[in-house]
């Protein structure tokens, strides 16, 4: 087990650049998730990690020591592939072991650490198999099974779970969060999947064309997200912007083009006038009676059994989601009275998307 | 229609339909006879050539022009080849076509394999140059190959004709094998890169065994190739390096044409080519098609 640093990262593809100097420190036995849509480098950033892609320029540490210009199989890297990658042509036990094998381990030896990977894994009946023999659950076992095999300083994970199905997902998230306590081993896994990321990790980096957005734990990116591309990335069903001014004169509160005020708990940075965007999560609408609030109009009603979630268009013309732990009654249509809390709203600049409250 | 109109019509509309129902099993059964019968007629005629050579190999040489199926079978055309040079020029071929298959895949296959893996510039033009070796027919490069080889002293010496048939299956060799190493995940290779392996291993242990059904199938082509090669072997060999092919046609002489032994070298001749591919067909039917459809 080791720290895991990446100082001043920078990747160019011919004249492209694809990561514009990455700076992320990870703890030794830390479970980091880098996060972000498609394209923002968080693969490109996973395989440099691993050496698979050189860097243009920066410094990549494992355990203190320089490893820019190391070969992969030098790192004491494990990494689990979004496909699996298991060697077709052999068995379970031959792919779990072949890492072994390279190190020159002696067969007794590699079959013991086999075996106790097997049982780890609940794989000890899976040995003889082939992977085409196995399901996507049984494959991606195997996958995390030649991880841990080779007791690594680090572990990588590049969106291992994508190619399951949503039951399936949820259970692999699960035992994939108690091998890292049960091993307790550096882990960078990349998802684009903020779901995951959350559940999983103990930080987040959340990346955006090749740079960092916010760094930090997932109730802390949720809570206060840095900008609003954080706000907006996660949290599911996504956080509700609304357009409009700055109003301090009075109680601090965003005013929209057609007149609809949006509380604020406290005066927030920004000067009176300025464009800013409100954010309120679904969760963090209250019902309110009649005639009080944000007039809004039902458009559909999704309940998921843990909640119901609205969606409405306000005065105005805004479309906004608000989701309600309580059941409500209501049907397409209906008049909805709502108030966003103001002590869970966000305030960002409307040009530069940077935190204002 | 009512709901009365249509329980009354539905059974006589049923039995309609159960009526022809033996008829369109009869025309399903017989049109499965008269497929088998087609594909017995084509294998026939496909075979007939073949067919002819092996029982003519067996046929007593007097009654080598006879049509009559009936005879009393002979290993006298054989048993003849055995006492000439026949057996020599056997072994030439197999050597020569053995030595250049080896040779060819031994250099075009990591070729192959680096143009697969190795982004490089004018990556596609070397690919596209070594194609063109082989875009000119081979009648077009026996004179310089004359020449080369009379000044080089490699006319006639079986390591000269493995070299001309291994300018000619490279080519065949770097393409093929190109498709197979395509058709192996890059991202096998780098997990083998993760679990310790260097670039010569991750190719040896991982790649080339997902590649052998390819491999498997090159080769055949390439050894194939250099067997039934007439042409070169005719010019640039005299005595020392005849090869089967050649020696066949030697049996047409000034005096006569020896039809049992020409049937029964013919027959040889065929030989090891039917025992190769009924032993790798399976691959070979796997590698001929990969890349066709998604695995």
């Amino acid at each position: 087990m080791a720290a895991l640093s990446l100082h001043q990262i920078v990747k160019h593809y011919g004249s492209t650049p694809v990561i514009h100097g990455v700076d992320i420190a990870i703890q030794d036995g830390e479970f980091v998730a880098l996060v972000g849509p498609s394209g923002c480098g968080k693969s490109t950033l996973l395989r440099a990690i691993a050496g698979l892609e050189a860097i243009s320029s920066g410094e990549i540490r494992l355990g203190g020591r320089l490893i820019n210009d190391v070969a992969p199989k030098d790192r004491n890297i494990a990494m689990v592939f979004q496909n699996y990658a298991l060697y077709p042509h052999m068995t379970v036990a031959q792919n779990l072991g072949f890492s072994l094998k390279l190190q020159g381990e002696d067969k007794a030896s590699i079959q013991r650490r086999v075996d106790e990977v097997a049982a780890i894994l609940g794989l000890e009946k899976l040995l003889d198999r082939t992977p085409r023999q196995l399901s996507g659950g049984q494959r991606q076992r195997v996958a995390m099974g030649r991880a841990i095999v080779r007791q690594p300083d680090a572990f990588l994970f590049d969106e291992p779970l994508s190619n399951l199905d949503a039951k399936l997902r949820v259970q692999v998230r699960t035992e994939i969060k108690a091998l890292h306590q049960r091993l307790g081993t550096t882990t960078v896994y990349v998802t684009h999947d903020q779901v995951e990321a959350m559940t999983l990790a103990d930080r987040i980096v959340v990346l955006k064309d090749g740079v960092v957005e916010q760094v930090g734990a997932p109730l802390e990116l949720y809570d206060r997200p840095a900008n609003a591309f954080v706000a907006g990335f996660i949290g599911s069903p996504a956080m509700n912007f609304i357009p409009g001014r700055l109003h301090l004169d009075g109680a601090a509160r965003v005013v929209t083009d057609d007149g609809l005020h949006l509380p604020l708990a406290q005066a927030p940075q920004g000067r009176h006038g300025d464009s800013v965007l409100y954010g309120a999560r679904p969760e963090h609408f209250a019902l309110e009676a009649s005639g009080d609030g944000l007039a809004a109009q039902v458009r559909a009603v999704e309940p998921t059994g843990s909640e119901t979630q609205v969606a409405v268009r306000l005065e105005g013309g805004h479309d906004i989601l608000a989701a309600f732990r309580d059941r409500i009654d209501v049907r397409p249509g209906d008049a909805l009275w709502l108030r966003p809390v103001a002590a869970q709203a966000h305030l960002f600049d409307a040009t530069s998307g940077a935190r204002l409250n | 229609m009512t709901s009365a109109d249509a329980t009354l019509t539905l059974p006589a509309s049923l039995t309609a339909a159960a009526l022809p129902l033996p008829a369109t099993r009869r025309a399903g059964w017989l049109r499965r006879q008269a497929r088998g019968l087609v594909a017995i007629a084509l294998l026939l005629v496909v075979m007939f050539p073949f067919l002819w050579l092996v029982q003519l190999a067996f046929k007593p040489g007097a009654e080598i022009f006879e049509d009559s199926l009936l005879f009393v079978p002979t290993l006298e055309g054989f048993r003849s080849l055995l006492q000439g040079n026949f057996l020599k020029s056997f072994w030439n071929s197999l050597a020569v076509s053995t030595l250049s298959t080896g040779l060819s895949l031994l250099i075009g296959v990591p070729a192959a394999y680096a143009l697969t893996r190795w982004q490089f510039r004018g990556r596609r033009h070397v690919a596209l140059w070594i194609l063109v070796t082989r875009m000119a027919p081979p009648i077009a490069f026996t004179i310089p190959f004359f020449l080369a080889y009379r000044w080089l002293g490699l006319q006639d010496t079986i390591a000269g004709l493995a070299i001309v048939y291994l300018t000619f299956n490279l080519a065949i060799v770097i393409w093929l094998m190109q498709t197979f190493f395509e058709a192996v995940p890059t991202a096998l290779e780098e997990a083998a890169y993760i679990d310790g392996c260097v670039v010569w291993q991750a190719f040896w242990r991982i790649t080339l065994p997902l590649a052998s059904p390819g491999l498997a199938a090159t080769a055949v082509l390439c050894f194939i190739f250099s067997w039934n090669d007439f042409f070169y072997a005719l010019i640039l060999t005299r005595t020392n390096a005849i090869t089967a092919p050649v020696a066949i046609v030697n049996f047409l002489q000034y005096e006569g044409w020896e039809w049992t032994k020409i049937a029964a070298s013919g027959t040889l001749v065929m030989f090891p080519v039917v025992i190769f591919t009924v032993l790798v067909r399976t691959y070979l039917v796997r590698g001929l098609t990969a890349g066709g459809v998604k695995d």
